[in-house]
């Protein structure tokens, strides 16, 4: 009763061993191959992408890059705790903002302003996790759309440190500009991608990853079998909030400048659609989901700028053709 | 009553309350359990048992009066806290990880109870136990009424309770799984010294286990005693045991 049991601190830490046997087996936590085998493949064709195609799908590739951070990030809370986080732009564009502020207002670089941005994002999940992961989940969502838009409201407000609704230019180095090389700032974003869709690959395969599956099929079970529940939300709050924040402040490689819509609700809703068309609670969900997402938008976007219209259809026709998402279709639809 | 005032409880009701808007659904009840007791709640349905559960579980807050746990007021700790201590329940409907399999809830109760080495062991001999063994990949959601109740009750007895509190442990059992289970919870509880309290219909089960039953009737202890003075009490006959009674009376 005294705190944290032994146990406790090393659920969180690591992947375990790979039980033997039946039983083994069932809970072996490296998953089927059909869970990690398409980021494998995803990830070499990532690499060989800027051999392969012209910038302008460089260009494109890296924003799915970032939109599948954002897509994870949502996933974690969404698909397996359970937690529908309708303002995960708000971690996002403190991403953006911090970095972007942190460059050109404190002169450090973009890798170390890039820590600082997740850092601060994960601080903001924490402190504003501590009220939000104790009320119910109708609160939950109209609070986390509440805290994107109050962000949105001040970064549109504090003109002096923001420049309001006219955004902020980053005052990046040439090695990081896009309009000099496109390839360098596709590769920045691929290699910051990479790590921390791995990290959160080992987190949902983690014992904690199993968890906080427990809490989202039953946080009364889960809790009088001694499960910190709020702790354990609050604990994913946190990570989910860096992942996004991590897409964020990468995002500004790619479009060198900061609106406050950075926050904007459609950014959060974007993270619902392409976890939902690809599958809740899959990991690869988001990534398939954001793929396909910003190739409908790219391609319908050459003949529509209306991008709501899209997301609009594309919601309609998973919730009619492919209500549990795209990576479903094939297998059951049975989720981590 | 001896077993009423000598050694020490391990759980005390003292003077306890919950109401629900106009509904009294535990009226001013004070029970004492000792040390490795092992008692029957029983009443009809509605008399407050379930409540009783969820009020020494932390689920529910009293409207007023006092939950002790080893002598120590518990009002502050969460479920969670409290089954950290040492108290264990399963539910009248029993709750499991339903998308989950088999094998993950197990997983999920051995972790939470501290199990370290060979996990994936202690995951299927404890499944093996309450005759999961072949059933670890299935989804949880799709065992049985029955093999949900043995799950549940594996997933509990893996924290190790000092305080064992089970909901109707053989509800929606034949009559050979009944006795098979209640040997499997009497031989886990005998063997670790605990104690335990449960809530059951089945009269078999509760005398043919229990030192001492409980009867409770609208939110209040109506008898409580040596099963053979309670079954006797013309009451409980009238209230709740009825034929089930006189039959086993006969018997």
């Amino acid at each position: 009763m005294s705190g944290p049991s032994a146990p406790e601190h090393r659920q969180g830490s690591a992947l375990g061993p790979a039980p033997h046997g039946a039983g083994g087996r069932a809970v072996a936590l490296l998953g089927p191959p059909r869970e990690w085998a398409p980021g494998i493949v995803l990830l070499g064709l990532a690499a060989a992408l800027p051999a392969l195609v012209s910038t302008e799908y460089v260009l494109l590739a890296a924003g799915v890059l970032v939109t599948m951070l954002l897509g994870v990030s949502f996933n974690l809370l969404f698909g397996y705790a359970g937690m529908f986080s309708f303002g995960q732009s708000a971690f996002y564009g403190v991403g953006a903002y911090v970095a972007v502020l942190l460059v050109n207002e404190a002169g450090v670089s973009f890798w170390a302003a890039l820590p600082a941005a997740i850092l601060a994002a994960a601080l903001l999940a924490a402190g504003s996790g501590a009220l939000l992961v104790r009320i119910e989940p109708i609160a939950f969502i109209m609070l986390t759309f509440a805290l994107a838009d109050l962000l949105e409201f001040t970064a549109g407000h504090a003109r002096s440190l923001t420049g309001g609704d006219s955004g902020t230019i980053a005052v990046l180095p040439g090695s990081l500009n896009e309009t000099l090389g496109a390839d360098r700032v596709y590769y920045a974003i691929l290699a910051v991608a990479a790590v921390a869709l791995v990290l959160a690959f080992a987190f949902v395969r983690s014992r904690a990853g199993l968890v906080l599956r427990g809490i989202r099929e039953d946080a009364l079970r889960a809790e009088t079998l001694g499960i910190a529940v709020a702790r354990r939300r609050l604990g994913v709050f946190a990570l989910a909030g860096a992942i996004a924040a991590a897409g964020g402040a990468l995002s500004v490689l790619s479009t060198q400048i900061v609106y406050p819509s950075v926050f904007a609700w459609q950014l959060s809703a974007t993270a619902l659609i392409v976890t939902l068309l690809g599958g809740a609670g899959l990991f690869c969900g988001p990534l398939i989901g954001a793929v396909v997402l910003e190739l409908i938008e790219f391609y319908v976007g050459r003949s529509s700028t209306n991008t709501l219209l899209i997301d609009g259809a594309v919601l309609l026709a998973i919730v009619l053709l492919a209500p549990r998402g795209l990576l479903a279709l094939g297998s059951g639809g049975r989720r981590d | 009553m001896a077993v009423a005032t000598e050694s020490k409880p391990v759980l005390e009701l003292r003077d306890v309350s919950r109401r629900f808007g106009g509904l009294l659904a535990v009226n001013d009840i004070s029970l004492r359990v000792q040390e490795g007791a092992v008692v029957a709640l029983i009443g009809p349905n509605g008399a407050g048992k379930s409540t009783l559960f969820a009020l020494t579980m932390g689920e529910l807050q009293p409207s007023s009066g006092r939950v002790l746990f080893d002598g120590l007021d518990v009002h502050r700790l969460g479920p969670h806290a409290r089954a950290r201590a040492g108290i264990g329940r399963t539910f009248q409907t029993p709750r499991l990880f339903t998308g989950l399999s088999v094998g993950e809830n197990m997983l999920i109760a051995c972790r939470a109870g501290g199990a370290g080495a060979s996990l994936g062991a202690g995951v299927q001999a404890a499944l093996a136990e309450v005759g999961l063994g072949e059933q670890a990949a299935a989804t949880a959601g799709s065992l049985s009424q029955g093999g949900r109740k043995r799950l549940e009750l594996a997933m509990v007895l893996a924290l190790r309770p000092r305080l064992l509190l089970l909901d109707e442990p053989t509800a929606g059992m034949g009559v050979e799984e009944r006795g098979a289970i209640m040997r499997l919870v009497m031989d886990a509880v005998t063997r670790r010294g605990a104690t335990m309290v449960f809530c059951e219909h089945d009269v078999e089960s509760v005398f043919a286990h229990a030192a001492r039953v409980v009867v409770m009737d609208r939110g209040a202890i109506l008898a409580d005693g040596a099963p053979e003075r309670v079954r006797r009490d013309p009451r409980v006959q009238q209230i709740y045991l009825g034929e089930a009674a006189a039959h086993g009376g006969e018997a």
